[in-house]
């Protein structure tokens, strides 16, 4: 997936001496990236992403410190060193653009990135200058994607879409609900109107989504990111005092966040997930996840049956 | 669920308070020469309390919650519209109505004492004691919660019927930081939504208690 950044010489320029000696500190991350992971297509364009993203709310909403802007540029080394892509953020979510924007200043190879970022204002007519500001702290003059934050004024924000898709300022729309919530009016939008992407809440135990979304997405060539796919850690705290059961090595599980990621991204329909997380070591774990093998059907029942049991 | 977590919430603060040093003290300042002025029983020192008050709110609506809480908290523009109103309330008592705020020898004036005395410094060491650092300790004047704890204590030392409507905004951010801190697993839990409760209870039972209207000179 080639960049879609200006000014790149800039940002080779501005590689710094930490990012390398942070990457030089991941020797296993460097050696986990060696093997392609897994990747998945946008069925509109062909375009392949890694099955694992990286979300950025709360986590990359760090303001100014210098020194959790460092330490998330570190996350974000690992993120890249290990194959990821997709990294997913919004104007909602405080400083996180701007800190995004940051680090990737600081690493000198981000051609591997998925922009995915999102339009979030009442007003329709505030939608482009956002979307430009998003632009400026990204420091990328195209998106690889542009999504209306939980279906927000959304009929007016489609219009300037479909405008930024057609002077090549945009290469994907999508549309985001979260929590479970507004799938009724989401499921109208899939099938009606000119979209890529969704994204939408889906893990081990939140699987609405199931039921009618994610075959409407099959049935519509949508590509599916998944958000929320530890449910806010929320699964970690409920499940993860019990010992993984010893059945998850089938399936290259050596922890929860894997077992959980792998469920998410073995859905047929599912493009991508984008866990969120402000430590390194978590970060190693999730993108962990992006290797074979994944779960196949009845082990994803058996899965799901386990959790249900605990 | 908030956009950012405790640990950033104090970093931000103290970075907050290096941008705008050293007007946290001279805030802090502020609030003690108004907590002085309710010593004494007049008229004219109730404009300049609420005069004092009126410009901690502004600070704290205009640099703290739009020009620097907003870079973390995309509702911080909301609380500043609600710090502003605060301030302009204030401002409007200042100017047009005689107001007595003095210490009263009751119990209410006995709780109004003790918020204005935790707002001013017992609130900074809890900081202190939580953070470990002294550069994130919050102080009344130029930050929201120790602000409004002071106030609602300033407020408690109203002589006569207490003015609710200069509580209701107070009480209102109260149980929305107390939400917050919940949230961010910070000291001020309970404190703060048990402050703003008691604070507003303790005025509705005064102002039932006492008959006179609103003194005026």
């Amino acid at each position: 997936m080639p960049s879609s950044r200006i000014e790149f010489s800039r940002r080779r320029l501005l590689a710094s001496v930490p990012a390398a000696a942070a990457a030089a500190a991941l020797p296993r991350a460097a050696a986990f990236a060696a093997t392609p992971g897994l990747r998945r297509a946008i069925p509109k364009t062909g375009v392949e992403v890694p099955a694992i993203g990286m979300g950025t709310w709360i986590t990359f909403n760090v303001g100014d410190d210098p020194q959790l802007r460092a330490q998330r540029t570190q996350v974000l080394q690992t993120f890249f060193d290990m194959g990821g892509g997709v990294i997913d953020s919004s104007p909602m979510y405080g400083s996180s653009e701007e800190v995004v924007g940051h680090c990737l200043g600081q690493i000198s190879d981000t051609a591997s990135m998925f922009s995915a970022t999102k339009v979030w204002t009442w007003l329709g007519m505030s939608g482009p200058s956002q979307i430009e500001e998003s632009r400026r702290l990204w420091d990328v003059d195209v998106f690889d994607l542009l999504q209306v934050h939980n279906l927000l004024s959304w009929e007016s924000h489609l219009e300037t879409l479909l405008e930024q898709k057609s002077a090549g300022r945009i290469k994907h729309i999508g549309m985001t609900t979260s929590h479970g919530r507004r799938h009724e009016e989401l499921e109208t939008i899939m099938a009606t109107q000119p979209i890529d992407c969704v994204q939408l809440t889906y893990n081990i135990v939140d699987r609405e989504a199931e039921r009618r979304l994610l075959p409407l997405a099959a049935d519509r060539g949508l590509a599916v990111i998944a958000n929320r796919p530890f449910r806010q850690k929320q699964l970690f705290h409920m499940f993860s005092h019990t010992p993984l059961p010893e059945w998850a090595a089938e399936i290259g599980c050596a922890n929860w966040a894997q077992f959980f990621l792998k469920f998410v991204i073995s859905h047929p329909a599912i493009t991508c997930a984008i866990p969120a997380t402000s430590r390194v070591d978590h970060m190693r774990e999730n993108m962990g996840a992006l290797r074979e093998p994944l779960p196949d059907k009845s082990m994803r029942e058996r899965m799901a049956r386990y959790i249900e049991g605990l | 669920m908030l956009p950012f977590t405790a640990e950033v919430f104090f970093s931000f603060i103290g970075r907050y308070n290096a941008a705008i040093w050293p007007l946290p003290v001279l805030g802090w300042l502020i609030c003690l020469a108004a907590a002085g002025l309710t010593l004494r029983a007049n008229g004219a020192t109730g404009r300049v309390i609420a005069g004092l008050l009126a410009v901690a709110w502004a600070w704290t609506g205009i640099v703290f919650h739009q020009f620097h809480f907003s870079e973390i908290f995309f509702a911080a523009p909301l609380f500043a519209a609600a710090f502003i109103l605060q301030a302009a309330l204030f401002a409007w008592i200042g100017f047009f109505r005689t107001t007595s705020l003095h210490l009263q020898s009751d119990p209410v004036g006995g709780a109004g004492l003790g918020l204005v005395v935790f707002a001013l410094l017992g609130w900074p060491v809890v900081d202190w004691l939580n953070t470990g650092e002294w550069q994130s300790v919050r102080l009344a004047g130029t930050t929201p919660a120790p602000t409004v704890l002071f106030t609602l204590g300033v407020l408690l030392l109203a002589e006569g019927r207490p003015p609710l409507y200069l509580a209701v905004i107070p009480l209102l951010w109260a149980l929305l930081g107390g939400v917050g801190a919940w949230v961010l697993q910070a000291p001020e839990t309970t404190s703060l939504p048990l402050a703003g409760i008691g604070a507003f209870g303790l005025m509705i039972w005064k102002s039932r208690r006492t008959s006179a209207t609103f003194p005026r000179e």
